[in-house]
């Protein structure tokens, strides 16, 4: 522990500290370097992967939709949700089945970004379907128990750079962002395709450079869990029972969701999706959306559907999907049919 | 607020645009107030604390200095650091030493019920003590006259870009630099800058990306890892902890120098150490100098004999240990870095390896010895410890973990490490500030590059604040 051998923080040379004005020019060059790789970031943005690709296209997909619709004339259903609608569905079969079962004709497309949740939903629906014309009569939205609930973690960055439109931001704001962090974070992510689209720019460099990166960081995050999930355990069975502390799901997001809709007319048929095992759905969610006039339809068990129709323990595979299509084609043709038909009244 | 938030970038645009426009007077209640502000913005109900540790050290000091007296100023001393060491001791060490003598008591037969509380720790209370204690003991020695204005005294002991995690500055450096109106110097806004880019590139890319491999592996369930797991999981904890307190240190100094206030270097490339002295001359420099100069030269040093020479590094080293936190596993830390600093004193200069090479080898084994510090530093247990140390020599496995946490360790750290042994080549932290204007230019765009791909997947609090 002696005395250090000579002054580390001294200029190695005797040259006279950098100017102001040379600093400057070196500033300039890191602003106009991030101003390239913003540009760089926004022209990959729509090819980054087959999610922004599909996100992209959602104007398109959902303006063809409208002009099929007004050729023919036939209702519009959007399959709503995430990748276990994505993946879950095979849309051609469930016309088909449709067809078999002489079901009305409709128009159909999938709205389904990866890894979102009801969240992401509202502001989606809000930035997406704007045109009066746009709303479906029927929007199917799949989901599993932890995609409905308030307790659900936000995605900023995705959520401000593809689903908030810029006049939603304040609500966005308001309503769903807790601190300074998250209020400044989703404002960068909503003017910046380099800040909204990171991960994905940092997954792939990553898995090009280092080896095993998918299969390691999944092992990484599963002992994570794993420890929090001990953790978890243990306070509570270190704590006595408090009612008071225990954590109760909120269905506040859903509510909105689904006001939203309704202020269109359009009609929501929530789909509980299937996965290898039967999971809880919670009753209030069910009876929010009964209260409102929608349904819930229960794929947790569907006749016939095993654990092995499942791809990756969590999405269906193509025999899950084709089962589930064909069981989605009945439930909608009765939807369909109860619709169109005339009340006792008429 | 941490350095790693928008906020507190805000804060310090804020308190930076005031600053300039001050005069000196108002500069210095400026910084202050934003002291307070900084220190309440984590737990206003700890202010009081701070405030007693500045009440109490500045009242002593005075009072130290007015004092003929030998006996009086050796009692006023007394009381000072019994203030200072006894709020230390309870909010920190007080469920430690009651936990373990209960142990202890029961391993022996007997029952006691003694008391644990659950105490919050006041963040950064182990650095605000220490700096404190410093001015004191400085006062006393006759080293610095005593402040006699209270804010002044007060900004040295809460000015905020070092308060809750260092550098421990002392009372000689700071305070003429609080007490004296400071000049715009040039170099100081190009100095910051490349400390702040350095600091948020060593925190948010290196220490919480290898952060986030550590918790995993250091997480991981009596059974469920391999030895090169094991390995991975400290090599990462030691460039976690490197990157999270380097990265504090370096952006506290690049702050301050913003505001024309030199702080210590806290570190200096510590991994290209090739022995226990050298990295004590690198690695958290502000602490090892104070217990060298508060603890161990005051203990007698080298100056008795070798076994006494031997007890004051253990009892400086253990000490050390025990400051970082209240464990078994912190003892042992310092322990053993305390008998690889005994060890040396015996075998060193007969170990000695000579040329290039040698140099080399020494370095890439000392690191390995650092690393079996950070395992004890790092592991939930003494058990845990011995667990994996077991299995790094049992069960060596490339499996897809350890094959990622390498990839990570080799993307994160070959590059930061490069630029360390061209900075060593130098003897310089500041050889980036002398090249051409565009060779730093592109060393920035590099860490800005990074800072903007590569967050980690979660934010993390710098681990230093819980010491």
């Amino acid at each position: 522990m002696a005395a250090p051998p000579h002054d580390y923080d001294a200029l190695p040379t005797a040259s006279h500290a950098p100017s102001w004005r040379q600093e400057l020019r070196v500033i300039g060059v890191v602003l106009g370097f991030v101003a390239l790789l913003e540009i760089l970031a926004r022209i990959v943005a729509p090819v980054l992967d087959y999610d922004r690709k599909a996100i992209h296209a959602f104007p398109q997909t959902i303006s063809n939709l409208t002009q099929r619709a007004k050729i023919s004339g036939a209702p519009r259903v959007v399959f709503f949700g995430n990748s276990l609608m994505l993946r879950g569905l095979d849309e051609s079969i469930l016309h088909d089945a449709l067809g078999n079962l002489h079901g009305p004709a409709i128009e159909t497309t999938k709205i389904t970004p990866v890894g979102t949740a009801m969240l992401d939903w509202i502001y989606l629906y809000r930035r997406y379907f704007t045109a009066a014309e746009s709303h479906p009569e029927l929007l199917v939205v799949g989901f599993v128990a932890h995609h409905i609930h308030d307790q659900e973690p936000l995605k900023i960055r995705r959520l401000a750079r593809h689903f908030v439109a810029k006049e939603d931001f304040p609500t966005l704001w308001r309503t769903d962002l807790d601190t300074f962090h998250q209020l400044a974070q989703s404002a960068l992510c909503g003017i910046s395709a380099l800040e909204g689209d990171q991960p994905e720019h940092q997954m792939a460099i990553l898995y090009t450079c280092v080896a095993d990166y998918q299969p390691g960081l999944n092992a990484n995050h599963r002992l994570v869990e794993a420890a929090a999930a001990r953790r978890a355990r243990s306070l509570a069975a270190s704590a006595p029972a408090n009612p008071a502390r225990t954590t109760t799901e909120t269905f506040q997001r859903m509510q909105r969701f689904i006001e939203q809709c309704q202020t269109h007319k359009v009609k929501i048929l929530f789909v509980a999706m299937p996965q290898p095992d039967v999971w809880p759905l919670n009753p209030d969610a069910l009876s929010l959306a009964q209260s409102h006039g929608m349904r819930v339809l229960d794929a947790r068990a569907i006749p016939g559907m095993t654990k092995e129709d499942f791809a990756d323990g969590y999405h269906l595979g193509t025999s899950g999907s084709q089962k589930f299509s064909r069981w989605l084609a009945a439930e909608l043709h009765a939807e369909l049919t109860r619709a169109s038909a005339p009340s006792p009244a008429q | 607020m941490l350095f790693n938030s928008y906020a507190f970038w805000i804060f310090l645009a804020v308190v930076w645009a005031a600053y300039r426009v001050l005069p000196h007077r108002g500069q210095n209640l400026l910084l202050l107030a934003a002291s307070y502000y900084f220190y309440g913005s984590w737990d206003w109900r700890f202010l009081p604390l701070i405030l007693t540790v500045t009440v109490v050290g500045y009242g002593t000091a005075l009072g130290i200095e007015a004092s003929a007296s030998a006996k009086r100023r050796r009692l006023l001393m007394a009381a000072s650091a019994s203030v200072s060491l006894g709020l230390l001791g309870f909010f920190k060490y007080w469920g430690f030493f009651t936990t373990s003598a209960a142990e202890l008591l029961g391993a022996l037969g007997f029952h006691a019920d003694l008391r644990v509380l659950n105490i919050i720790l006041p963040v950064g209370i182990s650095f605000y003590t220490f700096q404190t204690m410093s001015y004191t003991i400085d006062v006393y020695r006759g080293s610095i006259k005593a402040t006699r204005c209270f804010t002044d005294f007060a900004l040295y002991v809460a000015y905020f870009p070092q308060l809750v995690a260092g550098p421990i500055e002392r009372s000689t450096s700071l305070i003429p630099q609080i007490t004296s109106p400071r000049t715009v110097r040039r170099g100081d806004f190009s100095e910051g800058l490349h400390l702040i880019l350095l600091g948020l590139f060593l925190k948010v890319v290196v220490g919480d990306n290898l952060g986030f491999i550590a918790n995993g592996v250091f997480a991981a369930e009596p059974g469920k890892l391999t030895g090169t797991e094991a390995l991975v999981g400290i090599y990462g904890f030691a460039f976690q902890i490197y990157g999270d307190f380097a990265g504090y240190s370096s952006i506290a100094r690049g702050v301050s120098k913003w505001l024309g206030i030199d702080l210590m270097t806290n570190f200096r490339m510590p991994y290209l150490a090739r022995n226990p002295t050298e990295f004590w001359q690198r690695w958290h420099i502000s602490l090892s100098s104070w217990l060298r100069d508060y603890l161990y030269i005051p203990l007698g040093g080298n100056r008795g004999s070798t076994g006494r020479t031997y007890c004051n590094l253990m009892l400086t080293m253990l000490l050390g240990g025990l400051w970082h936190g209240a464990a078994w596993t912190f003892l042992a830390w310092g322990g053993l870095h305390g008998l690889i600093l005994c060890s040396y004193r015996v075998f060193g200069e007969r170990l000695k390896l000579p040329g290039r090479w040698g140099h080399i080898l020494a370095t890439l084994g000392f690191f390995q010895l650092i690393c079996l510090g950070w395992l004890f530093f790092r592991a939930d247990s003494m058990a845990q410890a011995w667990e994996m140390l077991g299995l790094i020599f049992s069960r060596q496995e490339l499996t897809p973990l350890a094959r990622y946490g390498f990839g990570m360790l080799g993307f994160f750290c070959l590059p930061l490490m490069g630029y360390e042994i061209w900075l060593n080549r130098a003897g310089s932290l500041r050889r980036l500030e002398a090249v051409r204007w565009g060779w730093r230019a592109a060393a920035y765009c590099y860490f800005v590059f990074m800072l903007i791909v590569f967050p980690p997947p979660v934010f993390g609090q710098f681990i230093y604040f819980q010491f």
